[in-house]
């Protein structure tokens, strides 16, 4: 093994260890609470990542998240399955929306299936509202009677409460962890593929036997699937959801943007962005709640700071450091060269 | 529901939706406008909207300025915001779609919380274009929301005969039509990029006022705003003036009769399926060409 | 000299068009560009008109270097260009097409007479000046963006294959537009596939092949040798 790679898989291995420790470090339910929705976050957003790296931008997230959140909490009370597999019902509820829409979507040019994806994540939320009978109305639904039910492995016995999250987060951590493992496996072969296939003319991948088209719709399901997902498990956490149109809501638009944030902050072209964008970016904005009110704001302003200074992302600041040093190094000397002269 | 629904429903009915419709061109002029020159979508021009009604609201509630004159004050500072906007943000990123969407969503969210921290949350109300009512026939008729509309045709036909009859409103078509040959008969494509902005950000300045007068003002109603925008546009036909102004009357009426009948929740539902459906089946819109 | 263009060297993506080329025109003069597709003419033209900045080499106008400059500079400065499939303004009248073309014109007066000579001259298009441009035919349309370019009284026309599509007989109009244009004063850089036409226009003669100048003279010279006519010119 190569020097680089025995210090990344170092890394890794370190922060694998960190995360599976860190709700017995963290003696805090509430700030496990927040390490357990940015996991969730991690997965939409990396989610949204490989939405992108088929060349398209999805802002529909919050509408995935939407579905599945609200079709898993309402086939666990209108049917009284359980959690454990409507959890992952919510997730295949996404994916099929996904595949419904997936065919038309992609045949549209770049702004108009961003434009799509946003409406449609809009019509989820206002139907979430509308149709009252089903989804609770406006007032939204609650279900804190509704929890998991426990699990047996070998002699242990893991129930999930609302008393305390330790349990949940781990089973966050795992659920999260796998979808990750799967998008990773993604990445490296048909995400890549397309990606690279776009580089080059649509044509050419489509004359060496690609077909672009599926793979992307493909991409686009499973990617939904996992969204989904973390809105189901964002529904079991909190036991809470609301179809109300205000920025606080998970289900509200801005989580879409939020996660745009996240990925493009944390660098668009690495697939540990999300994961560093999303982490640090909801770390500052608990660590900075007196100044809640500004968090937009200065999530704006990063976002437009991200994109002139650093478009590739925190993850490319090895690339840009030196550059920026040896720019600044080159103008201190030509003023000193100006002044001797 | 279905009980009793007279006439004067009918009519204010469609009224309502006129003005409606009204507010709605004066966002989809500017989006199309700059959609059309730039080939980028402005995602904070909703924001700018609101951005215009929260300066006549400045200028008018909080400082005493008569209304109409607020809002002609209005509409010119707003657009020299956009010109602002246009140079610092929109030229040096339009090249790179990742670096201009997340710039100007980041704007919006800069916007929508500045002027939430400047006048706290919370709806208010624009003084009215013209109090009270007047009365043909039996029926009334609220005076502010003719004037709405008429504010609104006024300011497209004068976008239609500057377009149409001056020189640079002629180079700005051409933009639109074909970059290459208008750049080749010397039109400054920046100059073509800082109109359509100032231009387009004035309108919906104006649009801003007049919904914020008629109805009422909100922070975050620059959300709302942008997808009737998207609407228009969308179903207009990109690149068509006077698509977006049939566009917007339609959708202005639809809506209305749409709440007069099956409630306001309809009628917010109904045209963005629409408009999914146009993107999917007829992109180019009913008079769209560019 | 009008113009000058020295040691061109233009890429696409990772991919030379222009290898060094370096030609000039002579005020009042008529020069072609020949050369078969895809050898480099329209990218030489677009060069000239800023439309596409070079890597290297220089281009000057009227003793003034101008490679580098925004295409509005550029034409400012004198030049029009006619470009290759016309960039009409399809959904504008032929009349707005017109006034477009007048443009960088300050005088009002001087767009209006301008446009009353393009109708003496054209009087196709004072027919059809009501109609939009893309309901024009072929012929029309080649008119109308001549007509265009000659709205702006360029010193300079860059032509970018104007025969393209066109019936013999609209082959033939367009060499007697050109031919007027030449005698109006206006020097014209002619790029061509159809080697006849701009042989029988012009007085210089470039042939491009695959980003590199292989011959130049002038046109009397090329035609007396048999070697060049067949080699080169396809005569």
């Amino acid at each position: 093994m190569t020097r680089g790679t025995l210090t990344k898989t170092l890394v890794m291995v370190i922060l694998l260890v960190l995360v599976l420790v860190l709700p017995l470090i963290v003696r805090n339910i509430y700030w496990r609470h927040v390490f357990i929705l940015i996991a969730i976050m991690i997965l939409a957003t990396s989610s949204m990542r490989a939405i992108y790296r088929t060349g398209e931008v999805s802002l529909g997230a919050s509408g995935f998240l939407l579905i599945g959140g609200y079709s898993s909490a309402l086939l666990a009370i209108k049917l009284g399955l359980s959690p454990w597999i409507t959890m992952p019902l919510g997730g295949l509820f996404a994916a099929a929306v996904a595949a419904a829409v997936g065919y038309p979507f992609f045949r549209m040019k770049g702004i108009y299936f961003v434009i799509s994806t946003l409406l449609l994540a809009f019509v989820f939320l206002y139907l979430a509202g509308f149709l009252g009978q089903f989804t609770g109305g406006w007032q939204g639904l609650q279900f804190f009677f509704l929890s998991l039910d426990p699990i047996t492995i070998g002699p242990l016995t893991i129930t999930f409460t609302t008393q305390t999250n330790i349990e949940y987060y781990y089973l966050t951590i795992i659920i999260v962890g796998l979808c990750l493992f799967v998008l990773y496996r993604m990445e490296h072969s048909r995400v890549g593929l397309v990606w690279d296939s776009i580089k080059e003319a649509d044509n050419l991948a489509q004359s060496v036997g690609v077909n672009i088209m599926a793979q992307k719709i493909f991409i686009f399901v499973v990617a939904c699937f996992f969204t989904g997902l973390a809105g189901a498990l964002y529904a079991f956490h909190v036991h809470a959801l609301s179809p109300a149109s205000t920025p606080a809501n998970i289900f509200h638009f801005f989580t879409s943007v939020f996660c745009l944030l996240y990925m493009v902050v944390g660098g668009v072209d690495s697939f540990f962005g999300p994961i560093i964008g999303a982490t640090l970016l909801m770390l500052i904005s608990e660590l900075s709640r007196p100044l809640q009110s500004y968090r937009p704001l200065l999530y704006g302003a990063i976002l437009i700071l991200v994109v002139f200074f650093i478009p590739k992302g925190l993850i490319a600041m090895n690339e840009y450091l030196p550059a920026w040093y040896r720019k600044l190094r080159g103008r201190l000397r030509r003023k000193a060269s100006s002044q001797g002269a | 529901m279905l009980t009793a629904i007279s006439w004067q429903d009918i009519v204010q009915c469609i009224i309502n939706g006129l003005c409606m419709g009204g507010t709605y061109i004066l966002i989809g002029l500017g989006l199309t406008l700059i959609l059309s020159i730039m080939s980028i979508l402005q995602f904070a021009h909703g924001e700018v909207y609101m951005l215009g009604a929260f300066t006549v609201y400045f200028l008018c509630v909080l400082n005493g300025v008569p209304l109409y004159l607020a809002v002609f004050i209005s509409m010119l500072t707003t657009a020299g915001i956009g010109l602002i906007l246009e140079r610092v943000l929109l030229r040096p990123l339009k090249g790179v779609f990742m670096s201009y969407v997340c710039a100007t969503m980041g704007l919006s969210l800069i916007l929508q919380t500045a002027v939430v921290l400047a006048f706290y949350k919370g709806t208010k109300q624009l003084p009215s274009l013209w109090p009270g009512s007047f009365e043909v026939g039996g029926m009334f008729f609220s005076k502010e929301r003719i004037v709405a509309i008429i504010i609104a045709l006024f300011l497209s036909l004068a976008l239609y005969l500057f377009l149409k009859r001056t020189k640079y409103g002629l180079a700005m078509t051409a933009s639109a039509e074909n970059r290459e040959g208008s750049l080749m008969q010397g039109i400054n494509p920046n100059v073509m990029s800082a109109l359509a902005v100032a231009i387009g950000s004035g309108l919906a300045a104006v649009g801003g006022a007049l919904g914020g007068s008629i109805f009422n003002l909100d922070p975050y109603m620059g959300g709302l705003a942008f997808m009737k925008g998207i609407t228009l546009i969308v179903i207009g036909g990109l690149g068509s003036l006077m698509g977006t102004v049939a566009a917007g009357l339609v959708l202005g009426i639809c809506e209305s009769v749409f709440a007069l009948f099956f409630g306001s929740q309809m009628g917010i539902i109904i045209p963005l399926v629409i408009v999914i459906a146009f993107l999917i089946f007829r992109p180019k819109g009913l008079f769209g060409h560019d | 000299m009008l113009l000058e263009v020295n040691n061109l060297w233009v890429s696409y993506g990772g991919a030379e068009v222009l290898r060094g080329i370096s030609c000039e025109v002579e005020e009042g003069t008529i020069v072609t560009l020949l050369g078969s597709n895809g050898a480099g003419k329209t990218t030489t033209l677009r060069a000239i008109s800023g439309l596409k900045a070079p890597d290297s080499g220089e281009v000057w106008f009227e003793g003034k270097r101008i490679d580098g400059n925004p295409p509005q500079n550029i034409i400012k400065q004198g030049i029009g260009h006619v470009l290759e499939g016309r960039a009409l303004f399809p959904y504008m009248t032929v009349l707005e097409n017109l006034i477009v073309g007048g443009f960088l014109q300050k005088d009002r007066e001087h767009v209006a007479k301008n446009l009353k000579d393009i109708f003496n001259h054209f009087p196709i298009l004072k027919e059809r000046q009501q109609q939009p441009a893309r309901t024009l035919s072929g012929g029309e349309q080649q008119m109308l963006t001549i007509a265009r370019a000659l709205m702006g009284n360029p010193k300079l026309l860059l032509l970018d294959e104007p025969s393209l599509g066109l019936s013999p007989m609209m082959v033939r109009e367009i060499g007697k537009i050109v031919q007027e244009i030449h005698q109006r004063g206006v020097s014209v850089l002619l790029v061509e596939q159809n080697a006849r036409l701009a042989l029988g226009l012009a007085k210089q003669c470039y042939v491009l092949e695959t980003g590199k100048i292989a011959l130049c003279g002038a046109t009397k010279d090329l035609l007396n040798s048999d070697e060049v006519r067949k080699a080169y010119l396809g005569l």
